[in-house]
């Protein structure tokens, strides 16, 4: 299997392999090659300053070769040293002009000069370079070599050297295959391919500031810059993570050393270097911070027009408006819910910063380098612009973070220097957008209080809902003793400039009167409690990093994608018992925030062994809900409590009946909502896992034992007889593929389970909470004769055996469908669109997820390990994982099956989902529950943990069933109030 | 200000060349752009002679500045766009001069050497002035259209409507379960929002008021050329904006030249940027 976020190839742990510049880093060549551009230069140079009549200024062949020449091609360092002069020529070689009169003559000619002298002098190497190679390589270390030199294969040849190098790039490879030259990492991006090795495992050494760069660009382990004369703070400026004089200082202990100790710092972090607007949309899901009550996008601080720089407050939906003016298809919901949407509120963060009269943002014209960093430790997100603009450069750094602690709080600090000139900086720091109507038709903006100075306050209401939400903001500068709104601040040259903000936001489900609230905890916050209000966040979230961190041995990229999973299902979450996690978190517009079976079956397991206390209410938003599952029951025409598909805040069933088409008219109807009744015996599953795991028999009593009973009450009702059997039809399944099914496997067992549970809950609550039992039954008008009909439904509740092959059939009239697969088993076309060939799909043996294996995962000891088999090698190939929440599922089960292959890959796509280079819907959020199911995966796939009366155990053979290149993996589950470390290692 | 503050159009006396002028005259005037006309002659003529020649409208004069040029067309409108800092190239495919399949060999050079847009009146051009509606395809590819960022902005200043049409993929192109959509989740929840990323993501840095000119969204199925041709032709559609890589070289631009062939409303060609540099540094980039 090639690169990925796991590497298969334990070489050394963290280092695979080590590429080389060549000039001034193996081969002593660099002065030769400085001697001929200083000849030709000088030539030109010197016949310039007497066409002009000005003095001759020669080329310097330390300073200016180090910083116009060095590491670049022959073309792209004549032209960056003739733009430093301000000298102008064409780049091709000009018939009517010879001699020095274009950038192509000039190189040639340089290189003419070179050449002469390589032949002359020949090449000598340094020493210490070729000892360090030949070490390296005495302990298999895989070394390369990259030069901008189209002379490099000669010069290797004369030095002897050529067999130390696996692979090779040089100027001819460079031209012939289109590479862009340094600081471009294409040149070296190509050796770690020849190489075989993924960059983040390798080291790279290089003695100029452009390859240097281009190793950080490249996201190569570890890049060390060779100082060899003068040069070693413009190494370091430009990313170099050591700094030697020569490579007698290194050997491989210290490489591995220090690139452990890099790839340690960014495993915890999610670094975006560079801009690309069209990706703009998915960087702003990745760096959302949240805190569970409220989530900002990674909105840039100076938002571009059109970007989705929302801020969601958990809890606060409103009547769904229209996606777009022309969106094509419309979603067609039943009634009317006023808590229908996820509703945007305005950017928290937004800065308007001007210096000099000149806008100082992405989007103003000129191009600033840019850089944009997650700490995931510390849940801190900060970013890095640098402009120059008519030699004027300046540098704006902010960091933000939505409290862990102080849920209600926003702290931003923003700084400013001018490093090189002298201007007025100005700095808009009032947050209320424009256009209010149009960018936030939610909102109905409310203006009670005067205008003030130092501080804003934004009061909105909800149109339908008629939630009041208020967002308050005070600025200072570091320094002024004063809060304003607005600064204008005369700068020096050298001036930094440290702003900081307080964003407090409040709403009417928080405090009868938000505004008051807000103001009052807005003008209580200190300036100088700032950094302590910083660190306690940060403290918290080391906290729970102490509970949900998972260490993977030489896996940092492993380590750095399951971090930021879990920090993105922290963000999410917290204590408030009336919400739970949209399917796209807070961090997207996706799905309309809303909320389904994901939380129960994909997050809660999560949730359950490392922050119990956040299950806790996950599960109290379920009971809370009870009324609006009872409701839903009775509309479908049944007894007690079923769960709506989509949900908000009320319970209340959100999921729309259908979509229609604009242009065609088409409506193509939605069964999810009134038939995937699954999600009902989902959350009663939900709690006996939580209650199993905590022992939590206070939730049970108080809570646990209604839900159960009112679910058991629905399914009893809603199962059809016929003879002596019960049915479930009219259903889907998680496959949602297929519709109007009967006895659905995955329901029917989830259902019988519900019924099992329920019938025993009640008997466990009559003997350990008699009160609570007599007021519940009262309550509930629940009659002894039910628990005891549950039984009876549960045991004569269809079960589909499994058939000859020992496949299950996922529902009755399955196996007659039209066969997807080929009759040599290989995946047919699938139709082109799934929304518009409903029917056809609808027909055919095509999953959209797992939906058998979905049971057999989560019933793993009732199912022996043939019929598992079986199952995953009928469906698994008839399954095209257009949901999210698929990979994962088949990285467990391929897990315990010892399928390595199937799982290292499934795994690797359920890990790498939101962060890989081919994300696609990302914009709209992060995948809640694809983050949630990757955790199971790895914990009970392939670590296969499991409940014992002494905690939580791994499974025998879970060392066998790491993937390849995993040496250990530790983390510590929580359960019944204990925490329990877990190591495997092979 | 208008998207386009200046307009070159080159006249070689042909009958494609006069509509393009007219195309380019009533463009000058709706934008208040100032409109060069370039005629590559070696013999210059009096100005009002050489208009003459050239088959321009006295009506059009007024607004009009003609450069003459001795040298080759190709070479005269380079070399004045360059000059001039000319914002649009409106040309026909076709001239006086030799062309082979849809594209003239003067067409062809301006289009492969430019960086500036190009408006290109097609063979089977049929007047449609004024212009009501833009259409304008969109890929589901994470890149920015600077076609539709253009087009967009055009709308804006003309008042025109712009019409989006997302083709969606033809199966036959696909094998296997590798090639399906791999993490695009439930059609009936995302499909909204897929449509909505596309087409923000394309006309990405555009304000908002420009985005209001877009008024309609299509869904198309079945060959990308045949389904835009097909579109166009059913809601008369005024122009196309089209973003390419800027080579009709054997085997690229296929769609261009394939529109080009049946068409007959202009081809607004844009050259696609390659974007700044940009690195999310996870997985085996995570150094």
């Amino acid at each position: 299997m090639g690169t990925g976020f796991a590497d298969e190839t334990p070489m050394h742990g963290a280092l695979q392999a080590v590429i080389f510049d060549m000039d001034g880093v193996l081969t002593r060549t660099a002065e030769l090659h400085a001697a001929a551009w200083k000849e030709v230069f000088d030539q030109l140079l010197r016949s310039q300053a007497k066409a002009r009549g000005m003095p001759f200024v020669p080329f310097d062949a330390d300073s200016d070769y180090l910083t116009y020449v060095d590491g670049r091609s022959r073309m792209d360092g004549a032209r960056n040293f003739l733009d430093a002069r301000g000298i102008e020529l064409p780049e091709e070689a000009q018939p009517d002009a010879p001699g020095l009169g274009s950038i192509e003559a000039i190189a040639e000619h340089k290189d003419a000069l070179f050449t002469e002298a390589l032949r002359r002098d020949g090449a000598r190497v340094y020493e210490s370079t070729l000892q360090l190679i030949q070490a390296l390589r005495g302990q298999a270390v895989r070394t390369g070599i990259v030069t901008s030199s189209r002379n490099g294969r000669e010069v290797l040849r004369r030095a002897g050297v050529e067999a130390l190098f696996d692979a090779r790039v040089d100027g001819i490879d460079i031209d012939e295959r289109g590479l862009k030259g340094k600081p471009d990492p294409d040149a070296f991006l190509e050796c770690a391919a020849a190489l075989g090795a993924a960059p983040v495992r390798i080291a790279l050494i290089e003695d100029a500031t452009a390859g240097v760069e281009a190793g950080r660009r490249g996201g190569f382990g570890l890049v060390i810059g060779v100082d060899r004369g003068g040069n070693r703070e413009a190494l370091a400026a430009s990313g170099a993570d050591m700094v030697v004089e020569d490579l007698r200082e290194l050997d491989l202990p210290l490489l591995l050393a220090r690139m452990r100790d890099r790839q340690r710092l960014m495993s915890w972090r999610i670094l975006q270097e560079g801009f690309d607007p069209g990706r703009e949309d998915d960087m702003e899901s990745l760096f959302t911070v949240g805190n569970g009550y409220l989530g900002v996008r990674g909105a840039l601080d100076s938002p571009l027009p059109g970007a989705l720089d929302d801020m969601f407050i958990a809890g606060i939906y409103d009547r769904t408006q229209p996606l777009l003016p022309y969106s094509e298809p419309q979603l067609l919901t039943e009634g009317d819910s006023a808590h229908e949407e996820l509703v945007s509120f305005p950017f928290p963060f937004r800065v308007g910063l001007t210096i000099g009269g000149v806008s100082q943002e992405l989007g103003s014209g000129h191009r600033p380098a840019h850089c944009r960093t997650l700490d995931m430790q510390s849940g801190i997100l900060a970013s890095e612009l640098r402009f120059e603009l008519d030699g004027n450069r300046n540098a704006l750094s902010t960091r933000r973070l939505a409290s862990l602690v102080d849920l209600h709080l926003l702290l931003q600090e923003i700084t400013v220097e001018l490093e090189n000139h002298s201007a007025l900086v100005e700095l808009d720091a009032t947050l209320a957008p424009q256009d209010v109507a149009r960018r936030f038709p939610h909102l109905e903006p409310l203006d009670e209080l005067p205008r003030n100075a130092a501080f804003e306050v934004l009061h909105f209401r909800t149109k339908a809902a008629r939630e009041e939400v208020v967002i308050a903001a005070r600025t200072t500068l570091r320094g002024s003793g004063t809060d304003n709104l607005r600064w204008r601040v005369p700068g020096a040259i050298g001036t930094r400039l440290v702003f900081r903000r307080f964003v407090v936001v409040y709403t009417s489900r928080d405090a009868a009167h938000p505004t008051e609230a807000a103001v009052k905890h807005l003008l209580a916050l200190e300036w100088g409690g700032f950094d302590s209000y910083a660190a306690l966040h940060c403290a918290r979230w080391r906290e729970f990093w102490q509970g949900a961190d998972i260490r993977v041995a030489d896996q940092p990229q492993v380590e750095q994608a399951l971090r930021f999973n879990a920090y993105h299902l922290r963000s999410a979450a917290d204590h408030d018992p009336r919400v739970s996690i949209p399917a796209r978190t807070l961090s997207g517009r996706g799905y309309q925030g809303h909320v389904f079976w994901d939380v129960e079956m994909f997050m809660l397991p999560f949730f359950v062994y490392t922050q119990p206390d956040i299950a806790r209410q996950l599960l109290l938003y379920r009971y809370y809900t009870l009324d609006g599952a009872r409701q839903r029951a009775r509309e479908l025409g049944f007894r007690g409590a079923c769960y709506a598909w989509e949900s908000t805040v009320t319970g209340e069933d959100v999921t729309p009946r259908a979509v229609r088409l604009k242009t065609t008219g088409q409506e193509i109807p939605i069964y999810t909502g009134s038939q995937q009744i699954h999600i009902t015996a989902d959350v009663a599953h939900a709690v006996c896992r939580y209650r199993e795991v905590t022992g939590d028999d206070e939730f049970l009593r108080d809570f646990g034992v209604e839900m159960l009973t009112e679910t058991a009450r629905f399914w009893a009702s809603r199962c059809t007889r016929d003879g002596d059997a019960y049915h479930l039809r009219g259903v889907m399944g998680p496959d949602e593929y297929h519709w109007d099914v009967s006895d659905n496997a995955y329901t029917n067992r989830l259902a019988r389970l519900n019924l099992e549970q329920a019938a025993l809950a009640t008997d466990w609550l009559r003997h350990h909470g008699s009160r609570q039992w007599q007021q519940l039954s009262e309550r509930l008008a629940l009659g002894p004769e039910e628990p005891h009909d549950w039984r009876h439904v549960a045991g004569a509740l269809y079960r589909p055996s499994p058939r000859s092959d020992r496949v299950i059939e996922q529902f009755a009239g399955f196996f007659d469908l039209d066969p997807y697969l080929r009759p040599d088993g290989k995946p047919a076309q699938p139709p082109v669109n799934k929304l518009l060939d409903a029917q056809r799909i609808n027909g055919l043996q095509l999953l959209k997820q797992a939906d058998v294996l979905m049971l057999l995962y989560l019933f793993p000891e009732e199912f022996p390990p043939e019929v598992v088999l079986a199952n995953y090698r009928y469906y698994e190939p008839r399954t095209d994982h257009a949901s999210s929440l698929s990979p994962a599922i088949h990285a467990a089960i391929a897990a315990r099956l010892g399928l390595r292959e199937h799982a290292a890959r499934y795994f690797q796509q359920s890990l790498s989902l939101d962060l890989s280079d081919r994300m696609g819907n990302s914009a709209s959020g992060v995948h809640a529950a694809c983050l949630g199911g990757t955790w199971q995966a790895l914990v009970g796939g392939f670590l296969g943990v499991r409940s014992t009366d002494n905690g939580p155990v791994a499974a025998a053979d879970a060392a066998a069933r790491l993937p390849d290149g995993w040496t250990s993996v530790e983390l510590e589950l929580a359960w019944r109030g204990r925490r329990y470390p877990i190591r495997v290692s092979r | 200000m208008s998207v386009f503050s200046s307009l070159l159009v080159c006249l070689d006396g042909s009958q494609a060349a006069a509509r393009a002028l007219r195309c380019a005259a009533w463009l000058g005037a709706r934008l208040e752009a100032r409109t060069h006309v370039v005629s590559a002659t070696s013999c210059p003529l009096p100005v009002r002679q050489e208009l003459t020649r050239l088959r321009v409208p006295e009506s059009n004069w007024p607004q009009l500045t003609l450069h003459q040029v001795m040298s080759l067309p190709e070479e005269a409108i380079l070399g004045l766009t360059d000059r001039y800092d000319v914002g649009l190239i409106v040309l026909s495919a076709h001239g006086e001069g030799a062309s082979l399949g849809n594209v003239g060999h003067v067409a062809r050079a301006v289009l492969e050497q430019t960086n500036r847009p190009v408006l290109l009146l097609p063979k089977a051009y049929r007047e449609r002035l004024p212009w009501t509606q833009v259409l304008i395809p969109l890929s589901a590819e994470a890149e920015v259209s600077p076609a539709a960022r253009v087009a967009v902005a055009l709308a804006h200043d003309l008042a025109l409507d712009v019409r989006i049409a997302h083709v969606l993929d033809d199966p036959e192109s696909r094998t296997g379960l590798e090639a399906a959509v791999p993490y695009a989740d439930a059609p009936y929840h995302e499909y909204p929002e897929q449509l909505a990323e596309i087409v923000r993501r394309t006309v990405s840095g555009a304000s908002p008021e420009q985005c209001r000119r877009i008024t309609d969204v299509a869904l198309l199925r079945g060959d990308v050329a045949a389904a835009l041709l097909r579109e166009a032709e059913r809601n008369d559609v005024s122009v196309i904006a089209i973003g390419w890589h800027g080579t009709l070289l054997g085997g690229r631009a296929r769609l261009v030249k394939h529109l080009l062939s049946a068409i007959t409303c202009p081809i607004l060609l844009v050259k696609i940027e390659p974007p700044g540099p940009f690195v999310l540094k996870v997985g085996p980039r995570m150094g």
